[in-house]
Protein backbone atom coordinates (compact mmCIF):
# COMPACT_ATOMS: atom_id res chain seq x y z
CA UNK A 1 0.00 0.00 0.00
CA UNK A 2 2.58 2.22 0.71
CA UNK A 3 4.39 1.19 -2.46
CA UNK A 4 1.38 2.30 -4.39
CA UNK A 5 1.00 5.81 -2.62
CA UNK A 6 4.92 6.66 -3.55
CA UNK A 7 5.03 5.31 -6.59
CA UNK A 8 1.81 7.03 -8.17
CA UNK A 9 2.99 10.27 -5.89
CA UNK A 10 6.70 9.86 -7.94
CA UNK A 11 4.56 9.30 -11.42
CA UNK A 12 2.23 12.56 -10.63
CA UNK A 13 5.58 14.49 -9.61
CA UNK A 14 7.47 13.76 -12.40
CA UNK A 15 4.88 13.65 -15.49
CA UNK A 16 6.01 16.73 -17.41
CA UNK A 17 3.56 17.55 -20.46
CA UNK A 18 0.48 16.28 -19.84
CA UNK A 19 -1.36 12.88 -19.26
CA UNK A 20 -0.06 11.09 -21.91
CA UNK A 21 3.13 10.97 -20.68
CA UNK A 22 1.94 9.21 -17.36
CA UNK A 23 1.67 5.68 -19.93
CA UNK A 24 5.35 5.14 -19.91
CA UNK A 25 5.57 6.02 -16.23
CA UNK A 26 2.86 3.59 -15.13
CA UNK A 27 4.24 0.88 -17.40
CA UNK A 28 7.71 0.93 -16.09
CA UNK A 29 6.32 0.81 -12.49
CA UNK A 30 3.02 -0.78 -12.13
CA UNK A 31 3.95 -3.78 -14.98
CA UNK A 32 7.55 -4.02 -15.16
CA UNK A 33 8.87 -3.54 -11.40
CA UNK A 34 6.02 -4.57 -9.10
CA UNK A 35 3.72 -6.60 -11.69
CA UNK A 36 0.27 -5.27 -10.17
CA UNK A 37 -1.17 -5.67 -13.36
CA UNK A 38 -0.07 -7.33 -17.13
CA UNK A 39 0.56 -5.73 -20.06
CA UNK A 40 -3.06 -6.53 -21.35
CA UNK A 41 -4.80 -5.12 -18.45
CA UNK A 42 -2.67 -2.30 -18.95
CA UNK A 43 -3.81 -1.75 -21.65
CA UNK A 44 -7.47 -2.37 -21.26
CA UNK A 45 -6.95 -0.26 -18.06
CA UNK A 46 -6.00 2.63 -20.30
CA UNK A 47 -8.98 2.04 -22.83
CA UNK A 48 -11.06 2.32 -19.87
CA UNK A 49 -9.61 5.42 -18.57
CA UNK A 50 -10.60 6.75 -22.80
CA UNK A 51 -13.95 5.48 -22.56
CA UNK A 52 -14.44 7.26 -18.93
CA UNK A 53 -14.79 11.62 -19.18
CA UNK A 54 -11.98 13.31 -17.70
CA UNK A 55 -8.20 13.15 -17.65
CA UNK A 56 -6.93 9.74 -18.53
CA UNK A 57 -4.85 9.28 -15.25
CA UNK A 58 -8.10 8.17 -13.80
CA UNK A 59 -6.55 4.78 -15.57
CA UNK A 60 -4.93 5.07 -11.81
CA UNK A 61 -8.36 3.76 -10.16
CA UNK A 62 -7.86 0.45 -11.98
CA UNK A 63 -4.35 -0.07 -10.49
CA UNK A 64 -5.02 1.24 -7.01
CA UNK A 65 -8.40 -1.07 -6.97
CA UNK A 66 -6.39 -4.27 -8.25
CA UNK A 67 -3.61 -3.75 -5.67
CA UNK A 68 -5.79 -2.94 -2.56
CA UNK A 69 -9.69 -2.74 -3.59
CA UNK A 70 -11.38 0.43 -2.61
CA UNK A 71 -8.76 2.13 -0.43
CA UNK A 72 -6.48 1.44 -3.24
CA UNK A 73 -8.37 3.31 -5.40
CA UNK A 74 -8.53 6.22 -3.71
CA UNK A 75 -4.63 6.01 -2.75
CA UNK A 76 -4.10 5.98 -6.07
CA UNK A 77 -5.83 8.90 -7.31
CA UNK A 78 -4.88 11.17 -4.48
CA UNK A 79 -1.43 10.12 -4.59
CA UNK A 80 -1.28 11.08 -8.02
CA UNK A 81 -3.09 14.20 -7.94
CA UNK A 82 -0.86 15.69 -4.75
CA UNK A 83 1.64 16.67 -6.90
CA UNK A 84 -0.49 18.52 -9.40
CA UNK A 85 -2.69 20.40 -6.61
CA UNK A 86 0.61 21.54 -4.83
CA UNK A 87 2.39 22.68 -8.45
CA UNK A 88 -0.70 24.21 -9.50
CA UNK A 89 -1.01 26.78 -6.07
CA UNK A 90 2.56 26.98 -6.35
CA UNK A 91 2.43 28.17 -10.11
CA UNK A 92 -0.54 31.11 -8.68
CA UNK A 93 2.93 32.15 -6.93
CA UNK A 94 5.86 32.12 -9.43
CA UNK A 95 4.29 32.05 -12.64
CA UNK A 96 5.75 35.22 -13.85
CA UNK A 97 9.39 34.25 -12.48
CA UNK A 98 8.98 30.67 -14.22
CA UNK A 99 7.79 32.14 -17.04
CA UNK A 100 10.61 34.64 -17.57
CA UNK A 101 13.42 32.27 -16.14
CA UNK A 102 15.37 31.13 -19.23
CA UNK A 103 17.07 28.02 -17.45
CA UNK A 104 13.51 26.81 -16.90
CA UNK A 105 12.41 26.82 -20.51
CA UNK A 106 15.52 25.29 -21.04
CA UNK A 107 14.84 22.64 -19.14
CA UNK A 108 10.98 22.36 -20.68
CA UNK A 109 12.36 22.67 -23.91
CA UNK A 110 14.67 19.49 -23.69
CA UNK A 111 11.99 17.57 -21.43
CA UNK A 112 9.02 18.26 -24.02
CA UNK A 113 10.89 16.26 -27.11
CA UNK A 114 11.89 13.46 -24.23
CA UNK A 115 8.66 12.93 -23.42
CA UNK A 116 7.08 11.95 -27.03
CA UNK A 117 10.02 9.80 -27.45
CA UNK A 118 9.23 8.02 -23.92
CA UNK A 119 5.30 7.90 -25.52
CA UNK A 120 6.43 6.35 -28.66
CA UNK A 121 8.21 3.89 -26.79
CA UNK A 122 5.53 2.38 -24.49
CA UNK A 123 3.38 3.17 -27.76
CA UNK A 124 5.58 0.22 -29.21
CA UNK A 125 5.03 -1.95 -26.06
CA UNK A 126 1.33 -1.65 -26.06
CA UNK A 127 1.21 -2.42 -29.91
CA UNK A 128 3.03 -5.43 -29.00
CA UNK A 129 0.36 -6.35 -26.19
CA UNK A 130 -2.78 -5.43 -28.60
CA UNK A 131 -2.00 -6.04 -31.86
CA UNK A 132 -2.46 -9.50 -31.51
CA UNK A 133 -4.09 -10.78 -35.39
CA UNK A 134 -4.58 -9.31 -38.40
CA UNK A 135 -7.57 -7.71 -37.37
CA UNK A 136 -6.35 -5.83 -34.93
CA UNK A 137 -3.54 -4.38 -36.63
CA UNK A 138 -6.14 -3.33 -39.44
CA UNK A 139 -8.31 -1.72 -36.93
CA UNK A 140 -5.40 0.30 -35.25
CA UNK A 141 -4.45 1.56 -38.77
CA UNK A 142 -7.80 2.79 -39.67
CA UNK A 143 -7.79 4.04 -36.19
CA UNK A 144 -4.76 5.86 -36.52
CA UNK A 145 -5.96 7.61 -39.61
CA UNK A 146 -9.11 8.57 -38.87
CA UNK A 147 -7.27 10.25 -35.92
CA UNK A 148 -4.50 11.81 -37.84
CA UNK A 149 -6.14 12.26 -40.96
CA UNK A 150 -9.73 13.59 -39.51
CA UNK A 151 -8.88 14.60 -36.50
CA UNK A 152 -11.99 12.27 -35.16
CA UNK A 153 -12.52 12.94 -31.55
CA UNK A 154 -10.77 9.54 -29.29
CA UNK A 155 -13.81 9.17 -27.27
CA UNK A 156 -15.65 8.40 -30.59
CA UNK A 157 -13.06 6.44 -32.24
CA UNK A 158 -12.64 3.89 -29.62
CA UNK A 159 -16.35 3.53 -28.24
CA UNK A 160 -16.29 2.26 -32.52
CA UNK A 161 -13.24 0.17 -31.97
CA UNK A 162 -15.21 -1.51 -29.04
CA UNK A 163 -18.37 -2.32 -31.32
CA UNK A 164 -15.91 -3.61 -33.86
CA UNK A 165 -14.44 -5.91 -31.23
CA UNK A 166 -17.60 -7.23 -29.80
CA UNK A 167 -18.18 -8.59 -33.57
CA UNK A 168 -15.11 -9.63 -34.64
CA UNK A 169 -13.44 -10.62 -31.74
CA UNK B 1 -28.26 37.53 -16.00
CA UNK B 2 -24.72 37.51 -17.09
CA UNK B 3 -25.58 39.98 -19.28
CA UNK B 4 -25.76 42.71 -16.94
CA UNK B 5 -22.21 43.33 -16.61
CA UNK B 6 -20.36 45.13 -19.86
CA UNK B 7 -16.66 44.85 -20.92
CA UNK B 8 -13.83 43.58 -19.29
CA UNK B 9 -15.01 43.34 -16.04
CA UNK B 10 -15.63 40.19 -13.79
CA UNK B 11 -18.44 39.50 -11.61
CA UNK B 12 -17.90 38.70 -8.11
CA UNK B 13 -15.97 35.32 -7.39
CA UNK B 14 -18.38 32.15 -7.43
CA UNK B 15 -19.25 30.32 -4.49
CA UNK B 16 -17.61 27.24 -3.66
CA UNK B 17 -20.72 25.32 -4.23
CA UNK B 18 -21.38 26.84 -7.73
CA UNK B 19 -18.08 25.80 -8.50
CA UNK B 20 -18.66 22.75 -7.38
CA UNK B 21 -21.42 22.42 -9.36
CA UNK B 22 -19.65 23.32 -12.87
CA UNK B 23 -16.89 21.41 -12.29
CA UNK B 24 -18.54 17.84 -11.42
CA UNK B 25 -20.69 19.03 -14.89
CA UNK B 26 -17.33 19.47 -17.14
CA UNK B 27 -15.83 16.28 -15.33
CA UNK B 28 -18.75 13.75 -16.43
CA UNK B 29 -19.12 15.29 -20.25
CA UNK B 30 -15.69 16.59 -20.60
CA UNK B 31 -14.24 13.79 -23.33
CA UNK B 32 -11.58 13.73 -25.52
CA UNK B 33 -8.26 15.24 -23.71
CA UNK B 34 -7.12 17.80 -22.04
CA UNK B 35 -7.78 20.59 -24.39
CA UNK B 36 -11.16 19.56 -25.38
CA UNK B 37 -12.13 19.76 -21.78
CA UNK B 38 -10.45 23.37 -21.50
CA UNK B 39 -12.59 24.47 -24.07
CA UNK B 40 -15.83 23.46 -21.78
CA UNK B 41 -14.23 25.10 -19.05
CA UNK B 42 -13.80 28.09 -21.14
CA UNK B 43 -17.36 28.19 -21.79
CA UNK B 44 -18.02 27.93 -18.22
CA UNK B 45 -15.26 30.30 -16.45
CA UNK B 46 -15.08 32.81 -19.19
CA UNK B 47 -18.16 33.03 -21.58
CA UNK B 48 -20.68 31.90 -19.25
CA UNK B 49 -19.69 33.33 -16.25
CA UNK B 50 -16.76 35.91 -16.79
CA UNK B 51 -14.95 34.27 -13.37
CA UNK B 52 -11.76 34.57 -14.98
CA UNK B 53 -10.39 37.25 -18.02
CA UNK B 54 -9.38 35.58 -21.08
CA UNK B 55 -5.87 36.30 -20.12
CA UNK B 56 -6.17 34.78 -16.53
CA UNK B 57 -7.35 31.91 -18.68
CA UNK B 58 -4.85 31.58 -21.31
CA UNK B 59 -2.29 31.97 -18.27
CA UNK B 60 -3.78 28.83 -16.03
CA UNK B 61 -3.40 26.91 -19.75
CA UNK B 62 0.45 27.65 -19.51
CA UNK B 63 0.72 26.64 -16.23
CA UNK B 64 -1.03 22.87 -17.13
CA UNK B 65 1.67 23.20 -19.42
CA UNK B 66 4.64 23.77 -17.79
CA UNK B 67 3.61 21.88 -14.09
CA UNK B 68 3.68 18.22 -14.26
CA UNK B 69 0.27 16.63 -14.04
CA UNK B 70 -3.12 16.46 -16.39
CA UNK B 71 -3.15 19.67 -17.99
CA UNK B 72 -6.40 20.16 -17.26
CA UNK B 73 -6.40 19.07 -13.87
CA UNK B 74 -3.34 21.55 -13.28
CA UNK B 75 -5.17 24.59 -14.88
CA UNK B 76 -8.53 23.90 -13.30
CA UNK B 77 -6.72 24.08 -9.90
CA UNK B 78 -4.56 26.92 -10.82
CA UNK B 79 -7.83 28.74 -11.07
CA UNK B 80 -9.53 27.72 -8.22
CA UNK B 81 -7.00 28.92 -6.26
CA UNK B 82 -6.93 32.12 -7.51
CA UNK B 83 -10.87 32.63 -7.46
CA UNK B 84 -11.00 31.50 -3.59
CA UNK B 85 -8.15 30.12 -2.51
CA UNK B 86 -7.02 26.55 -1.01
CA UNK B 87 -10.88 25.78 -0.32
CA UNK B 88 -11.27 26.71 -4.37
CA UNK B 89 -8.55 24.69 -5.22
CA UNK B 90 -9.70 21.83 -3.06
CA UNK B 91 -13.42 21.89 -4.28
CA UNK B 92 -12.01 22.36 -7.97
CA UNK B 93 -9.81 19.19 -7.89
CA UNK B 94 -12.22 17.78 -6.20
CA UNK B 95 -15.37 17.85 -8.42
CA UNK B 96 -13.41 17.54 -11.55
CA UNK B 97 -12.30 14.05 -10.75
CA UNK B 98 -15.04 12.69 -8.70
CA UNK B 99 -17.48 11.56 -11.85
CA UNK B 100 -14.86 10.11 -14.02
CA UNK B 101 -13.15 8.51 -10.09
CA UNK B 102 -16.89 6.84 -10.27
CA UNK B 103 -17.28 5.63 -13.59
CA UNK B 104 -13.81 4.26 -13.76
CA UNK B 105 -14.33 2.47 -10.39
CA UNK B 106 -18.30 1.15 -11.79
CA UNK B 107 -15.81 -0.15 -15.22
CA UNK B 108 -13.39 -1.74 -12.79
CA UNK B 109 -15.63 -3.35 -11.43
CA UNK B 110 -17.78 -5.07 -14.36
CA UNK B 111 -14.19 -5.72 -15.65
CA UNK B 112 -12.90 -7.73 -12.54
CA UNK B 113 -16.35 -9.50 -12.60
CA UNK B 114 -17.01 -9.78 -16.47
CA UNK B 115 -13.38 -10.02 -18.24
CA UNK B 116 -12.94 -13.11 -18.91
CA UNK B 117 -16.64 -13.65 -21.07
CA UNK B 118 -15.28 -14.10 -24.56
CA UNK B 119 -17.52 -10.76 -26.56
CA UNK B 120 -15.81 -8.29 -23.36
CA UNK B 121 -13.15 -10.00 -24.34
CA UNK B 122 -13.49 -9.00 -27.78
CA UNK B 123 -14.64 -5.28 -27.13
CA UNK B 124 -11.38 -5.07 -25.34
CA UNK B 125 -8.93 -6.14 -28.28
CA UNK B 126 -11.19 -3.61 -30.46
CA UNK B 127 -10.57 -1.39 -27.57
CA UNK B 128 -6.86 -1.91 -27.53
CA UNK B 129 -6.19 -1.23 -30.99
CA UNK B 130 -8.05 1.86 -30.72
CA UNK B 131 -5.81 2.88 -27.65
CA UNK B 132 -2.56 2.01 -29.66
CA UNK B 133 -3.85 4.41 -32.74
CA UNK B 134 -4.73 7.06 -29.82
CA UNK B 135 -1.45 6.97 -28.60
CA UNK B 136 0.25 7.00 -31.98
CA UNK B 137 -1.22 9.91 -32.90
CA UNK B 138 -1.05 12.03 -29.64
CA UNK B 139 2.83 10.92 -29.78
CA UNK B 140 2.60 12.26 -33.67
CA UNK B 141 0.74 15.59 -32.40
CA UNK B 142 2.94 16.35 -29.45
CA UNK B 143 5.97 15.05 -32.02
CA UNK B 144 5.67 17.14 -35.19
CA UNK B 145 6.77 20.49 -34.04
CA UNK B 146 10.14 19.11 -31.98
CA UNK B 147 11.16 17.21 -35.54
CA UNK B 148 11.74 20.58 -37.25
CA UNK B 149 14.77 20.99 -35.16
CA UNK B 150 17.87 19.04 -35.22
CA UNK B 151 18.66 19.21 -31.16
CA UNK B 152 14.99 18.47 -29.91
CA UNK B 153 14.37 15.52 -32.42
CA UNK B 154 17.69 14.21 -31.16
CA UNK B 155 16.04 14.09 -27.61
CA UNK B 156 13.22 12.46 -28.96
CA UNK B 157 15.17 9.70 -30.55
CA UNK B 158 17.27 9.15 -27.47
CA UNK B 159 14.71 9.18 -24.80
CA UNK B 160 13.00 6.74 -27.44
CA UNK B 161 15.53 4.27 -27.82
CA UNK B 162 16.84 4.81 -24.02
CA UNK B 163 13.42 3.16 -23.29
CA UNK B 164 12.91 0.81 -25.78
CA UNK B 165 16.11 -0.77 -25.92
CA UNK B 166 17.68 0.02 -22.71
CA UNK B 167 15.00 -0.16 -20.29
CA UNK B 168 16.08 3.46 -18.55
CA UNK B 169 14.42 5.26 -15.82
CA UNK B 170 11.87 7.65 -16.56
CA UNK B 171 12.58 9.77 -13.96
CA UNK B 172 15.70 9.67 -14.65
CA UNK B 173 15.67 10.35 -18.51
CA UNK B 174 13.18 13.25 -17.47
CA UNK B 175 15.99 14.88 -15.72
CA UNK B 176 18.61 14.04 -18.16
CA UNK B 177 16.63 15.54 -21.09
CA UNK B 178 15.55 18.49 -18.81
CA UNK B 179 19.58 18.79 -18.22
CA UNK B 180 20.56 18.53 -21.50
CA UNK B 181 17.90 21.03 -22.68
CA UNK B 182 20.16 23.02 -20.41
CA UNK B 183 23.27 22.94 -22.07
CA UNK B 184 21.72 22.78 -25.84
CA UNK B 185 19.49 25.89 -25.59
CA UNK B 186 21.24 29.42 -24.18
CA UNK B 187 20.66 31.67 -26.30
CA UNK B 188 17.10 33.32 -26.30
CA UNK B 189 17.28 32.94 -30.04
CA UNK B 190 16.86 29.10 -29.03
CA UNK B 191 13.11 29.67 -27.82
CA UNK B 192 11.69 31.83 -30.61
CA UNK B 193 9.91 29.56 -32.49
CA UNK B 194 7.92 28.08 -30.28
CA UNK B 195 6.88 32.01 -29.25
CA UNK B 196 4.19 32.60 -26.43
CA UNK B 197 2.72 29.41 -25.56
CA UNK B 198 -0.47 30.47 -25.92
CA UNK B 199 -3.53 28.70 -24.27
CA UNK B 200 -6.35 27.13 -26.19
CA UNK B 201 -8.79 29.01 -28.46
CA UNK B 202 -12.32 27.71 -27.76
CA UNK B 203 -12.90 26.92 -31.53
CA UNK B 204 -9.00 24.38 -30.89
CA UNK B 205 -11.12 22.21 -29.07
CA UNK B 206 -13.07 20.47 -31.21
CA UNK B 207 -9.55 19.92 -33.56
CA UNK B 208 -8.41 17.35 -31.16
Amino acid sequence: MLDLFLTFLKIGAFTFGGGMVMIPFIEQDAVNTFGWLTQREFVDAIAMGQITPGPIVISSVFIGYKVAGFLGAVIAMGAISLPTFFYSIAAAHQLHRLRNNLRVRAFLKGVGPAVVGMILAAGFTIARASLVDIWTGVLSLACLAVLVRFKADASLVIVAAGVIGLFLG
Amino acid sequence: MDSSIKGNEEVAPPGLLQLAIVLLKVGATGFGGAMPMLALVHVEYVEKRRWVSQEEFDEAVMVGQIMPGPIAVDAITHMGYRLRGWSGAIVSIFAFILPSFLLMLALTLAYIRYGGIPQVAGIFKGLGAAVTAIIAAAAWRMGKPHLKNVKTAFLMAAALLALLLLQANVVLLVLLAGLAGMMLFRKPSDFQQGGKPGGPKASKGGAN
